[in-house]
């Protein structure tokens, strides 16, 4: 087989849907070293990034990149152009991954990953530039792609309650995996926590889709009950429409009890995982959500949004709670004070849980996906 | 009242056919109804050669057609001129594009200056009336009003071309900086205006499109039968298929409508000019399944639209932008209850009287279009309460006397400091608007 890969997200500034890409990719060409695969730096005109992936990491003979492009103009006719098939070299299989669908794949199958729909449900939680691109690839996708890899059942469903003209045999649930490898690894601490012993955990870019306004409230309220003063970590760089976070925490009367860590690296979030009291994820809306399952795999306690892709990931292995009921986290905060056998509980189950999932398993998923999706005509010409 | 002896109208922008879409239905009406209000009042058209034969349906005693653009004798028209150096600059890469694009701009303001040295003067023009924004034909001393539709190149510029939103820019920023009046089509649009253009609030007013009677049904024609489609049984969307109409939403609500309770028999009516985009949603129609529910007759003429509206069990409007939004208005005259997008314009235009969504939020328009065909009490209600808010836009003697009164007010702005009144505006004016 021939696999032509979106690896257009995987440059330096990796974010959710980057390190799903780069992290497949990798494990898929380790079990799978017998096809020849093209991966494409560049891909279409939604998501332009001026650094790309410079390098080229996997020199091998079954590798090679496709070509790279210096202006969204260039990258938008080449990947528009009704030949583009041929320019790549006739791959089998195209898989695209940063929303955006080619037009003109007329013979190869083309693979869509499905991250999640949440700019038809909250618009407001991105901008309209985003949104636009965002729903004009997923269109786009229901009318021309041959499957549908969703990043969880949840987002699965969602796609197929909003294009319910698409056939459910063809959407495939595919978990993405930790980033981290070594789960014995101790990580390292950040110099924002030099000094803290005990600390809560929130991982997440600041934006209002990630909750963390309702989480400082429920937090403040914790505090104001008596809950023992540890700090609220919030690790995570400035995402959207969030610049006055600070000063709400300042209006909170918790600016001094909460650490803003800005952007960490990963040594560092693993240490605070490692070492946090308990990891709160207060999100409202996830496609998957990969710090989930990167502090249950550090042993974090989890308290998570009980809503969209998140049970998925936590089984019974974390407290879930609705996202809009401060009470319940202020709640749930105190009582895990009080019960350190639930915070062991929680951590052993954690570990245990992170276990199912595994890239080896995700790439041997999406490898027999493309055998079948081969096997199979495309979609348009079947009946 | 001012008399004004000769009001130069520039229609140079005006194209053949249905490409200009309501702009064109509105000017030409306003126009025609200026030159009945203002007998005494010389009009000039200023056309291009394209359209110049069509215009030829506003010749009266008190209006004439001056050929301003395109000269059959001379070889090379200026248009075909802009029109080449686009398909250069199409070819070279952005960044030399973006650069390019200035040069020319400043390129092809000299040729429309060249072509048009004191042609206000020749004219002897007490007024230039701009009605597609671009003040391409001001000259100093002469009171000019432009008309603002929009800024929709502001908001939504990826749904344009770089080039595209460059000369919008320019004429909205032209306008601004050279009119002596000008007229926002919507308190949204002249909130726009006044956001981004620099302007005092005196000089720009809001004079309604009150054109809501063009889609009154005359009679005698059953394109609802021709369509194969029953009356009452269908949700109309009359729009052209660019970007901001937002077709790929409306076909997605429409797709989950059709399994979550739309009756089985209401079909969905997609009017508009055929073209590659309207290709792209027909392809997207056949893919999802659609085809025997959602109907593409392409641009139909008034009175086959104005049938097929009457006929039609509701307006649906998901419009992602807007600068004023005549068919939810031109629905309400005629009976048909409104699912109408709460973007832009659209509440002040529909003022309450119509079911709101969020244009970007499929669920919404779901719930919009079978609250349409599953409660009749509300059906009721929108389609009173839409006839009694559209009944003050069918006066459209009221949006010509506004337009007479801008003038007016133009004209009065363009006196000398020292007070002293210009021989031609020997009677003083009323100017009543707030």
């Amino acid at each position: 087989m021939h696999i032509g890969f979106d690896v257009s997200q995987t440059g330096a500034k990796k974010a959710g849907c980057g390190y799903f890409a780069d992290a497949m990719v990798r494990a898929l060409m380790r079990i799978a070293p017998m096809h020849t695969y093209a991966l494409y730096p560049s891909f279409g005109d939604f998501f332009f990034d001026a650094s790309m992936p410079l390098r080229n990491p996997f020199e091998s003979a079954n590798v090679h990149y496709g070509p790279r492009h210096l202006t969204r103009d260039s990258a938008s006719r080449f990947w528009n152009a009704s030949d583009v098939e041929t320019a790549l070299g006739k791959p089998d299989v195209v898989q695209a991954n940063n929303f955006w669908t080619p037009p003109h794949v007329r013979h190869a199958r083309l693979i869509y990953t499905l991250y999640d729909l949440s700019f038809v449900v909250q618009p407001d939680w991105t901008t309209e530039t985003n949104r636009i691109g965002c729903f004009d690839g997923v269109f786009r996708a229901a009318i021309e792609a041959d499957w549908i890899v969703a990043i969880s059942a949840s987002s699965r469903r969602h796609f197929l309650d909003v294009f319910p003209h698409f056939p459910p045999a063809r959407v495939r649930v595919i978990h993405p995996c930790s980033r981290f490898t070594d789960t014995t690894a101790e990580g390292h601490r950040p110099k924002a926590l030099a000094g803290v012993e005990a600390f809560w955990l929130s991982v997440s870019t600041i934006e209002p889709r990630k909750n963390q306004r309702r989480l400082a409230e429920a937090y403040a309220h914790y505090l104001a009950l008596g809950g023992a003063p540890m700090p609220l970590v919030f690790a995570g760089g400035d995402g959207w429409l969030m610049d006055d976070f600070a000063s709400y925490l300042e209006n909170l009367g918790i600016r001094d009890r909460v650490i803003l860590t800005g952007y960490v690296s990963d040594a560092e979030l693993v240490w605070m995982y490692r070492h946090c009291f308990a990891h709160l994820y207060p999100s409202w809306f996830e496609g998957f959500g990969l710090p989930v399952l990167e502090g249950l795999q550090f042993g974090a306690p989890t308290l998570a949004s009980n809503t969209t892709s998140i049970p998925e990931i936590t089984a019974d292995a974390a407290i879930l709670l609705p996202p809009d009921e401060t009470h319940a986290w202020t709640k749930a905060m105190l009582d895990l004070v009080d019960q350190p056998e639930q915070r062991e509980r929680l951590s052993s189950l954690g570990a245990t849980r992170a276990r199912a999932f595994d890239w080896q398993q995700s790439a041997q998923a999406l490898l027999s996906l493309y055998e079948e999706a081969c096997a199979l005509p495309k979609r348009s010409r079947s009946a | 009242m001012t008399t004004f002896k000769t009001v130069v109208v520039d229609l140079t922008p005006v194209l053949p056919g249905g490409e200009n879409g309501g702009a064109k239905i509105f000017v030409l009406e306003l126009v025609a109804r200026l030159a009945a209000r203002l007998p005494q009042t010389q009009f000039v058209l200023l056309t291009q050669a394209s359209s110049h034969g069509e215009l030829a349906c506003l010749d009266r005693t008190n209006v004439r057609r001056e050929l301003a653009v395109g000269d059959a004798d001379s070889g090379i028209s200026r248009p075909r001129l802009l029109a080449w150096s686009g398909l250069l600059l199409a070819r070279m890469p952005g960044l030399v594009r973006a650069v390019a694009g200035r040069l020319s701009d400043g390129y092809k303001r000299m040729l429309e200056r060249l072509g048009r040295v004191s042609l206000l003067r020749k004219l002897e023009a007490d007024l230039l009336f701009c009605p597609f924004t671009a003040p391409t034909y001001h000259e100093q001393g002469i009171p000019m009003v432009c008309t603002i539709y929009d800024l929709q190149f502001r908001t939504y510029p990826e749904f344009f071309t770089p080039e595209d939103v460059a000369q919008r820019r320019r004429s909205f920023e032209g306008a601004c900086r050279l009119a002596s009046a000008l007229a926002a089509i919507s308190d949204y649009s002249r909130r726009a205006a006044l956001a981004f253009g620099h302007l005092d609030e005196a000089r720009i007013r809001t004079i309604h499109l009150r054109l809501a009677g063009r889609g009154v049904a005359s009679g005698g024609v059953d394109a609802i039968a021709q369509l194969g489609l029953t009356r009452g049984r269908y949700l109309l969307y009359p729009a052209n298929f660019w970007r901001h109409k937002n077709h790929q939403m409306l076909l997605t609500a429409f797709g989950i409508a059709m399994r979550t309770g739309l009756p089985s028999d209401v079909k969905l009516v997609c009017t508009g000019a055929p073209g590659p985009r309207q290709a792209q949603v027909a392809a997207a129609v056949e893919s999802m399944g659609l085809g025997k529910r959602v109907l593409m007759p392409g641009y139909l003429a008034d009175d086959l639209l104005a049938s097929v509206l009457a006929g039609a069990g509701g307006l649906v409007f998901p419009s992602l932008y807007e600068g004023f939004g005549l068919p939810v208005l031109e629905a309400m005259v005629a009976g048909v209850p409104v699912a109408c997008s709460n973007a832009s314009s659209l509440p002040e235009i529909a003022a309450g009287a119509a079911v709101m969504f969020d244009p970007r939020v499929p669920s919404q328009i779901v719930d919009a279009m079978l609250q349409l065909f599953g409660d009749a009490t509300l059906r009721d209600r929108l389609i009173s309460a839409g006839r009694e808010h559209a009944r003050p836009y069918l006066d459209a003697d009221r949006m010509t006397q506004e337009y007479i009164a801008l003038f007016e007010f133009a004209v009065g702005r363009q006196r000398p400091d020292d007070g002293v009144r210009a021989e031609r505006n020997a009677a003083p004016y009323p100017d009543g608007a707030p």
